[in-house]
């Protein structure tokens, strides 16, 4: 049983100026076997928090509490963590059976203990036949393998993962992806997995913590984050192609932009709307680009919610296709059947679901409920 | 039809047989340019005095004579003795010097060292300002009292700012900060790291500053000039050079007609001359090929993605 509390984290790097916080109140409690994964873009400071919590970096304020224990002087090895690295970080000097087995030789485990747990853990990861081969003679999805192997046999209850995927390619990664899942129901660690790759976040989290400019935007479960985005960056970073934002004018349950977009909200919306008093104010639409229709029946349903639009990209994806269009001055983005596929030039009726559609304020970008 | 040529990989990135056979050309020249030289000394040293003074130096002597190695082994227990603690000089301080080389080096390549900026400046400010001959020897002389001890001749040479800067730059490229965490996170004590990760990556870097380190160490006769006075610990290459000063004062007092006129004739002075080049240089040559099978690059790939 194993829970990690981090109280208001803030880190600050020895050369940043007084009040510039790489990481900032980062506050979060992370239940026994969950499986959080920190998302966010570059600089967000997810590797940060991930390195503090691993003990490579200091917490400038805050505390790190591990099963009930003040960690955050704790050495980390004396943390009970097992790590992957985003570019492996095995040692090429040495065998993958070595590589594997040097954490268990400093803890002075037995060598028939050793070979056990090795062996077990090269049998999971299907690495049996390749454990006399060093590093350099193995593929990127093997050399991560071993990393993950090298974790596994530590029987750590805590397990770290920067961006352990990133350097593969993206069929490997899918795989890989379906690999850790795996071995998470197996092995029921408590992991934290660090990702700038919402596709991963989403579906591997049990939560998923998303960050910007270090600090935390929201909190919550894969559907959580998708369908109730806290702010405007959230609803942006998760989904892809990302949500589609309208700065809009909104008054008596219809909503203009400045390039002549107009559409008339359903009344639950408006009423949320009118009742958080953004009556006659400008507030920033969002909506999925699944979101936007173009079945005649939808049209039916929704008419005074859709436009006349031209296409000016379309790209055929199979099953789907991605049309992106054009209403006067306005530019967005639309997933739509493969049957409703369309040339650019073509003009096309794009309907907006408006009942999924999510609305922001203008100032602060929280979300408006 | 005409068979389509098969292009390989190899093929793409080869030369043409013109441009492959002028690349080997200029090789060559090169090659020959570092290697005759020494084969001239080689075989002036073995080449007769008296053929030497009538036909010059050729690549293949009129008459070949061993007058030069012999006279030098006339000096048979002195010569051995000196060649004894060059050897020993050179090992140690070798040894000595490539482990306070790199351990100060990996200190200052690391970002998580707090005084890594001090120390750089403090190395790279020991290359640029030299405290001169005179402060040296007091230190070695009268604060260490060091005179006439083999650590006079190790001790002065045993850490080299250079040296550092090469290594802090190979430790900083090739040791990945990644795989030291990694190894922190296993349970691994700093010194373990530095011993079984970081110097298993590191055998390129280390081979050559210990190259450099061994050649310093071999060639070096001015500390043996200042601190040695016992004939004991007279190092091969001051020995060498005591030599030469002797033949050059029996010269110059053969043309003064003194009474060492006569067994100046006795010496062969250009085939002992050479023959103390070959002596000096043969033996750190020799090492060479065992240095060499560690400066393989690429030790570290696989380790990382790069």
């Amino acid at each position: 049983m194993v829970e990690i509390d981090l109280n208001h984290i803030y880190k600050r790097y020895a050369n940043a100026e007084e009040n510039n916080y790489a990481v900032s109140d980062f506050d979060l409690h992370i239940k026994d076997k969950e499986f959080i994964v920190f998302v966010g873009p570059s600089g967000c400071g997810k590797s940060t928090t991930l390195r503090m919590i691993a003990g490579l970096e200091d917490i400038t304020k805050g505390e790190l509490i591990i099963d009930g224990k003040y960690e955050n002087d704790t050495a980390p090895k004396d943390r009970n963590i097992a790590m992957v690295f985003q570019n492996y970080a095995l040692y090429p000097h040495m065998t993958v059976f070595d590589n594997m087995a040097f954490g268990l030789k400093l803890r002075k485990y037995d060598k028939d203990k050793i070979k056990e747990k090795v062996d077990y853990a090269a049998k999971v990861l299907g690495l049996t036949e390749y454990l006399d081969r060093k590093p350099a003679a193995l593929s990127g999805g093997q050399r991560q393998r071993v990393a993950l192997g090298r974790a596994i046999v530590r029987d750590a209850p805590i397990f770290l993962m920067d961006e352990p995927l990133s350097n593969l390619d993206a069929k490997l990664r899918v795989s890989m992806r379906a690999e850790i899942a795996r071995l998470h129901q197996e092995l029921h660690t408590t992991t934290i997995y660090v990702t700038h790759d919402q596709t991963e976040a989403m579906t591997m989290a049990d939560r998923i913590v998303v960050m910007s400019m270090g600090e935390v935007q929201q909190i919550g479960t894969p559907k959580e984050v998708y369908e109730s985005p806290k702010n405007k960056f959230v609803a942006g970073f998760i989904g892809s192609p990302s949500m589609n934002f309208f700065d809009v004018h909104y008054k008596d349950g219809i909503v203009t932009d400045s390039e002549g977009l107009t559409l008339k909200l359903p009344e639950g919306r408006s009423k949320v709307l009118d009742e958080a008093g953004y009556d006659d104010k400008d507030v920033t639409l969002g909506i999925r680009p699944e979101d936007i229709h173009a079945e005649g029946a939808m049209e039916e349903t929704f008419p005074e919610a859709t436009v006349e639009s031209e296409v000016v990209v379309s790209e055929l994806l199979g099953a789907t296709s991605m049309l992106y269009s054009r209403v006067d001055g306005t530019e967005f983005v639309a997933i739509v059947d493969a049957r409703d596929y369309h040339k650019p030039g073509d003009k096309v009726r794009l309907t907006f679901d408006l009942n999924k559609a999510h609305f922001f304020d203008e100032k602060t970008t929280d979300a408006i409920r | 039809m005409k068979k389509k040529k098969k292009i390989d990989s190899v093929t793409v990135h080869s030369f043409s047989r013109g441009t492959d056979l002028f690349f080997n050309i200029i090789v060559g020249i090169f090659a020959l340019s570092c290697l005759l030289p020494l084969f001239f000394v080689i075989v002036i040293s073995l080449t007769d005095e008296n053929a030497l003074a009538t036909y010059g130096y050729r690549l293949w002597p009129k008459v070949w004579s061993f007058a030069g190695y012999k006279y030098l082994a006339t000096m048979g227990g002195e010569l051995l003795r000196s060649l004894w603690i060059s050897v020993l000089v050179t090992v140690v301080g070798t040894v000595i010097n490539s482990t306070f080389t790199s351990t100060y080096a990996y200190a200052i390549s690391r970002s998580s060292f707090k005084y890594r900026r001090f120390f750089t400046v403090f190395c790279l400010v020991t290359m640029l300002f030299s405290p001169g001959m005179v402060a040296n020897y007091i230190v070695v002389t009268n604060m260490l009292h060091l005179k006439d001890t083999l650590w006079a001749l190790i001790l002065p040479m045993a850490v080299s700012p250079f040296n550092i800067i090469v290594m802090r730059t190979f430790f900083k490229r090739q040791v990945s900060e990644s795989i030291i965490e990694s190894a922190r996170i296993d349970g691994a004590s700093e010194m373990r790291i530095f011993t079984q990760i970081v110097i298993p990556l590191a055998v390129p870097g280390i081979a050559t500053i210990s190259l450099f380190a061994a050649l310093g160490y071999w060639n070096d006769w001015f500390n043996a000039l200042l601190y040695i006075q016992s004939d004991n610990l007279v190092p091969l290459q001051y020995l060498l050079m005591k030599i030469q000063s002797n033949i050059e004062m029996l010269s110059q007092n053969a043309s003064s007609g003194t009474q060492f006129g006569g067994s100046l004739m006795a010496i062969p002075k250009e085939a002992t001359r050479m023959a103390m080049v070959v002596i000096a240089t043969l033996p750190i040559a020799c090492s060479y090929p065992f240095f060499q099978k560690y400066f393989v690059r690429g030790l570290t790939i696989g380790g990382v993605k790069e």
